[in-house]
């Protein structure tokens, strides 16, 4: 074989091998995790960094962590830079130094060969409490950080592959279940540990100067992909803007405005004209703010492209000092992975449809829903849930209608929504509906997802809950002239009142019988509903998607009882 | 006596069967026959009728001397992935009667926005919401509504609805709401085919459950239909057994239960595949084996860990999850029909697109222009193009180096040969990952292996694949093309049979998981009772589902004994502390455990099967040349054509052994031999040139 084939064959094995191995640390994370947000839900990430903390390998896991382990690990290497060694494990998630924001905390496992670093294999997942002033970490109220939960510095957890109890110990007196949270780091470590394991297995077949080579090889053609793909873009300026609702103390919204710059090769996104940073917890670091904005270049730039930092480092972002996107300390952030982090791509998505069509979805739901927390009277224990069956639906893309029952688009793909029968095990809570909702989903030619409503009630003595998230006053967003989706809602039932609740509020006490009911968003649409197939919008009808109102209103077929009434429907569309 | 063994594929239906006819000596036959898709029943009884010629007879002469047929069987496989089931309907409790469609919102792709999910089966206007509630405990919340059962009947008659699934919230503690609605449904429209999930798959997660039940609905009723027409067939010949269907476990069972479970036949045929690989692994006293197949479109693995097969809980088909104890089978899409494809960055794939079988690959010359693997062995002269399957078809050389050329090698600035070379090594290397990912993610070292070839082209990369993870040898079974099939000979009957127990450590209680096992004792001696299996005969194996109390996902703990003392809490903790620091790298030794489940294996005692050494010898082909430099082979090489006797004394590599239904790649400093019965190993030589 000569050299060329020979060093392609390399890198394409040494590349599968590491895809494979963040595989196996993502099912290894996911089968051996204690707390249900990352043992049922899925809400972690695992990847590999090189010795520069550059992205090579992420499978497992959920977009807006994309990056986030790089920075990690940069910060990781800004402080302790030469002073890390073979046995050792770093523990981080201050949003201020390489962290997305607090509740999330990366576990971090440099890889040697011989004396040489070669790697790290990162975990980040999200833990159930993090200690501040709420349980569950979600405290719309707070108005610095330091309310928010513990803050951890780039800092060293083990050393020579001693756990360095101390600092375990600090961490864990700081939070409401340290059992939960020492289980869930072995748990991180023992995914890392397994990553290293297998990196070492494949250094006995290729040496470090060839893995190397492959890795920083894969990591230019990824840059060269991508450049490749912004250059075929239109050059231009293409802005768009979107609102928060609020930010849970005032009460007018929060711009986010966004202008992409193509020229040749290059795409600049620039958030000047955002808002400056706010009161409450939606401020957004630089780590959720960058990642946001790169992976919504990238869903648009193809899905052919490796997600590693060749690609990611293509983006560049200005985020202005600040504002909404960059806040000083102390601002309170921990909202920021759903919200503003989804806004901002669907505002990328906003304007890089006006370069060109067909490559982004309309608006996808925004998150909405309580954190509850308290002791299970049916084993004494202490829980903190989080509502992941509160998801809405996505937004439509040509050719394609949105998906039902989505993550926001933040976490795309990644969460996995528990079971109700697991949620009633796992929480005091009786479900009570769980179904899609008519005539929610935007219309278009390719219509949204239809949004959904859920409602529970609590059948502990008492528990708190913490509602929290937005969209009740701005909607999922239609495109190329398809309407928005229905907005969220939620309503709190309780000892015969009725109260609809704010999208950020302070905790609330419930008591046996109280009931919370949720409208999510239905997505956005996508073109004209009149060109939307006479018998798709039927066959909606028939499935209680849309009525029949509807069905004639805004999408012009006139439906009789046989039927589509074809002539009527006909003559309707032309007006 | 003779047995009997079909195996339906999706191209051949393989015939095997072994015994003593008329007083003779024991006797070994195959047939091989195209599937026939159309009249998959008549299809059948052709291939019997050439299996009873060639033991020279005829078939109800045949028929009086078989003691047992067994039958595998892709009917509710194609039923699924062609979407041809039966119009079929939901039940669920009001309020929730979505689950099937909104899923749990996760993708495999993260960075495709307009990723598919899988299709929708039963569409929402045929999904009813029955008034009913039971707790998380199983307690009644909200009685069952009859008239809702009612009145939903009728919008299925009205609907033509041909199969009902049923799946209620926490049905799996207490199936008693399932089996009034079912009682209803029967009396109110007794032709449709009702399936509950409290029978088809009695576990906790509403969403999978389901998802199971209503496969179940949509296929067994294809299966049902077919499964009466062979039985029909077969009767007009004499025969009034019964015919034993192959499960996805690797068991058997007779076709009163599959004609209830059509789920349970989704992997008919790699199942027989895994039964076959237990029963080698038992034959060749090779406690640890991984069986390699590699097919058109996909590269199958399955593992046998001390002599036994392994059970997966769950898995996922083409998208939708299955919770049914199933043969734990991992697919890659690395076959000889996956296409390779230069990505516009530079990275080479190969699959996991395939060419399938039409157009095919492009030296097949149907029009296929993307080069595949299958070109790539062509271009290297690994497969013989005027041999191929058995001279049916000429191949394409020219084809395929033009495929290869302008698809892969200019993109990538390489000549035509190199580029060949490169997708024979990425492939190797794939299939070497699927092979360290089967071992290695469960905890075991790929070192204790033996690498089984049995079918395709996997004769040509199993070297190199067993050089990669270091396996010592790599074992080619002369059933080869007949591997299911052959598996299924000597399959036995087997229920799986689970009990939720949830007992933390401080409530160890050896009492009380003796009577849960008694109860399930009770329950696997009676099917198997059923099926005929004498007491002698009938087998069990306990495995405990456990985990620490905070996690959710459960680990198996082998458990040897058939009962528990209360003495025992030490050596249950001992065991999954260890079970769980092999997994996931580490264990808490202090930390509260809890055991989910029990799980019985009942089966009928291993059924005796014999080595079947189809081709008695390599067949005999003009030598042709190899354009060397592939791995361990340099320079031009001879194809090595070996009568048998010389097989039996060995052969060095390099060399390339065509067999009539494979070849094997045997490189420099590597030799292989043939042993008893057709078997052929292949191992590494040691430096002095002594074998291994």
């Amino acid at each position: 074989m000569d050299q060329r084939t020979e060093a392609i064959l390399n890198r394409t094995v040494i590349m599968n091998r590491l895809d494979s191995i963040t595989k196996e640390m993502g099912i290894a994370l996911e089968h051996s995790a204690h707390s249900p947000i990352f043992a049922e839900a899925c809400d972690f990430a695992c990847c590999i960094c090189d010795a520069k903390g550059e992205l090579v390998s992420q499978l497992n896991g959920i977009p807006i962590l994309a990056t986030a382990g790089s920075f990690s690990v940069k910060a990781v290497l800004r402080k302790f830079g030469e002073n890390i060694f073979d046995g050792d494990v770093f523990i981080i998630n201050d949003p201020y130094d390489g962290g997305n924001h607090l509740p999330d905390i990366g576990i971090i496992t440099p890889v040697f060969a011989q004396d040489e670093l070669l790697f790290f294999c990162v975990s980040r997942a999200h833990h159930g409490d993090i200690g501040g002033s709420t349980a569950g970490s979600y405290n719309p109220k707070a108005t610095e950080i330091f309310q928010e939960g513990i803050r951890i510095p780039p800092t060293r957890l083990m050393k020579n592959n001693e756990m360095l109890d101390d600092i375990l110990d600090l961490i864990r007196i700081n939070t409401r279940n340290p059992q939960m949270l020492t289980s869930d780091f072995l748990a991180q470590i023992g995914s890392n540990r397994l990553a290293a394991k297998r990196i070492q297995e494949m250094l006995s077949s290729f040496s470090p100067e060839i893995v190397k080579n492959a890795v920083s090889v894969s990591l230019e053609m990824a840059e060269r992909l991508t450049r490749k793909r912004i250059n075929e873009v239109p050059d231009g300026i293409y802005k768009a803007s979107d609102y928060i609702d609020d930010d849970g103390f005032q009460q007018e919204p929060i711009k986010i405005e966004v202008t992409v710059k193509i020229s040749g090769d290059q795409m600049l996104i620039d958030f000047e004209g955002t808002d400056d940073q706010v009161t409450g917890f939606i401020n957004t670091s630089v780590v959720t703010a960058t990642c946001a904005s790169g992976i919504a270049a990238l869903w648009f730039l193809g899905k052919d492209i490796p997600r590693n930092g060749g690609a990611f480092n293509c983006i560049e972002v200005n985020l202005p000092e600040g504002s909404l996107v960059n806040p000083h300390l102390p601002a309170p952030m921990t909202l920021c992975t759903l919200t503003p982090a989804s806004e901002i791509i669907g505002t990328i998505f906003k304007a890089l449809d006006q370069a060109e069509s067909g490559r982004v979805s309309a608006g996808y739901h925004r998150y909405l829903g309580p954190s509850f927390y308290g002791v299970d009277p049916r084993n004494e224990r202490y829980y903190v849930g989080f509502s992941f069956c509160s998801l809405g639906s996505g937004g439509a893309m040509e050719g394609h209608d949105g998906k039902p029952y989505m993550a926001t688009l933040s976490n795309f793909g990644g969460v996995k929504a528990p079971n109700i029968e697991s949620n009633e095990v796992q929480y005091p809570h009786l479900t009570l509906y769980h179904e899609m909702d008519s005539d929610t989903a935007g219309a278009g030619e390719f219509r949204g997802g239809c949004g959904m409503k859920y409602a529970f009630e609590v059948t502990a003595d008492q528990a708190d809950l913490v509602n929290f998230g937005d969209g009740i006053k701005h909607a999922p967003f239609g495109l190329r002239g398809g309407g928005a989706g229905s907005l969220n809602r939620s309503v709190f039932f309780s000892q015969g009142q009725e109260i609809v609740m704010e999208s950020k509020e302070a905790p609330r006490k419930a008591v046996k019988g109280d009931r919370i009911h949720l409208n999510t968003s239905g997505g956005g649409g996508w073109g004209d509903p009149r060109k939307r197939q006479a018998q798709k919008v039927y066959e909606d009808v028939l499935d209680g998607i849309i009525s029949k109102e509807i069905a004639e209103n805004v999408y012009g077929v006139i439906i009789e009882p046989s039927g589509i009434n074809l002539e009527k429907t006909e003559k309707r569309r032309k007006y | 006596m003779i047995k009997i063994a079909i195996d339906t594929g999706g191209t051949f239906t393989d015939f095997t069967s072994h015994g003593i006819l008329n007083g003779g000596q024991l006797q070994k036959v195959a047939v091989k026959n195209p599937t026939n898709h159309f009249f998959p029943a008549k299809g059948i009884l052709e291939g019997l009728h050439e299996l009873a010629e060639s033991w020279e007879t005829n078939l109800p002469e045949l028929l009086k001397r078989t003691e047992k047929i067994s039958l595998g069987t892709t009917l509710a496989l194609n039923a699924l992935l062609e979407k041809k089931g039966v119009k079929t309907a939901l039940f669920t409790t009001k309020g929730f009667r979505d689950a099937l469609e909104i899923r749990r919102s996760q993708l495999s792709n993260q960075w495709d926005l307009s990723a598919k999910t899988p299709e929708v089966l039963v569409p929402r206007r045929f999904r009813f919401g029955i008034e009913e509630r039971l707790d998380y405990k199983g307690d009644v919340i909200t009685s069952l509504n009859d008239n809702a059962v009612i009145e939903a009947c009728q919008a299925c008659k009205e609907a033509g609805i041909k199969a009902i699934a049923v799946s209620y919230l926490f049905s799996f503690l207490n199936p008693d709401h399932e089996k009034r609605t079912a009682e209803i449904i029967r009396k109110e429209c007794p032709e449709i085919f009702v399936s509950l999930s409290s029978e088809v798959s009695p576990r906790i997660r509403e969403y999978e459950r389901t998802t199971t039940t209503v496969i179940n609905a949509y296929c067994t009723p294809v299966l049902s239909d077919y499964l009466s027409e062979v039985k029909k067939e077969l009767k007009a010949f004499g025969w009034n057994r019964p015919i034993f269907i192959m499960k996805n476990s690797g068991g058997l069972s007779d076709t009163a239960d599959t004609e209830e479970f059509g789920v349970t036949t989704l992997l008919s045929g790699p199942a027989g595949g895994a039964v076959g690989n237990e029963t080698l692994s038992k034959m060749l006293k090779r406690s640890h084996c991984v069986l390699a197949d590699m097919g058109g479109t996909s590269f199958d693995l399955h593992v046998v860990n001390d002599e036994t097969n392994q059970l997966v809980s769950q898995t996922d088909l083409e998208g939708y999850p299955l919770t049914i104890p199933m043969i734990d089978i991992h697919s890659i899409g690395a076959g000889g029909g996956s296409i390779v494809h230069v990505a516009e960055g530079g990275q080479v794939n190969v699959g996991p697109d395939s060419a399938g079988s039409v157009p095919g690959p492009a030296c097949y010359n149907l029009g296929g222009e993307e080069p595949t693997v299958t070109d790539a062995l062509v271009v290297l002269g690994l497969i013989n193009a005027k041999n191929f399957l058995g001279g049916k078809m000429n191949l394409s050389v020219k084809k395929a180096a033009a495929a290869l050329k302008t698809k892969v090698a200019d993109p990538l600035g390489i000549t035509t040969i190199e580029a060949a070379r490169l997708i024979y090594a990425i492939a190797a290397e794939m299939m070497a990952d699927a092979v360290r990912l089967v071992t290695t993610q469960k905890g075991n070292d790929p070192r204790k292996y033996s690498l089984i070839s049995a079918g395709g082209a996997f004769g040509l990369f199993a070297a190199r694949v067993m050089t990669s993870l270091n396996m010592p040898e790599v074992i080619l079974p002369s059933q080869g093309p007949v591997f299911c099939s052959w598996g299924m000979l000597g399959a036995s009957c087997r229920t799986d049979l689970t009990a939720s127990v949830i007992m933390e450590k401080k409530n160890f209680n050896a009492q009380r998981l003796n009577e849960k096992l008694q109860v399930m004792r009770f329950d696997g001696e009676n099917y198997l009772t059923r099926l005929n299996v004498p007491k002698d005969r009938q087998k069990m194996r306990l495995t405990m589902e456990m985990r620490y109390v905070s996690q959710h996902h459960e680990i198996s703990v082998p458990w040897d004994k058939d009962f528990f003392e209360d003495s025992d809490k030490a050596v249950v903790e001992n065991a999954f502390y260890d079970a769980h620091q092999n997994l996931y790298q580490y264990a808490e030794r202090d930390k509260d455990w809890e055991i989910i489940d029990l799980h019985l294996a009942c089966y009928e005692a291993e059924n005796e099967n014999v080595l079947f050494p189809l081709s008695q010898s390599p067949i005999k082909t003009k030598s042709k040349t190899v354009s060397g430099e592939i791995f361990g082979l340099t320079g031009e090489i001879d194809v090595i054509s070996l009568d048998e006797g010389e097989l039996k004394n060995g052969c060095s590599g390099p060399a390339l052994v065509d067999l009539s239904y494979t070849t094997l790649l045997v490189p420099q400093g590597f030799s292989c031999q043939m042993e008893d019965e057709g078997i052929i190993v292949m191992k590494k030589e040691a430096r002095d040139g002594s074998k291994n």
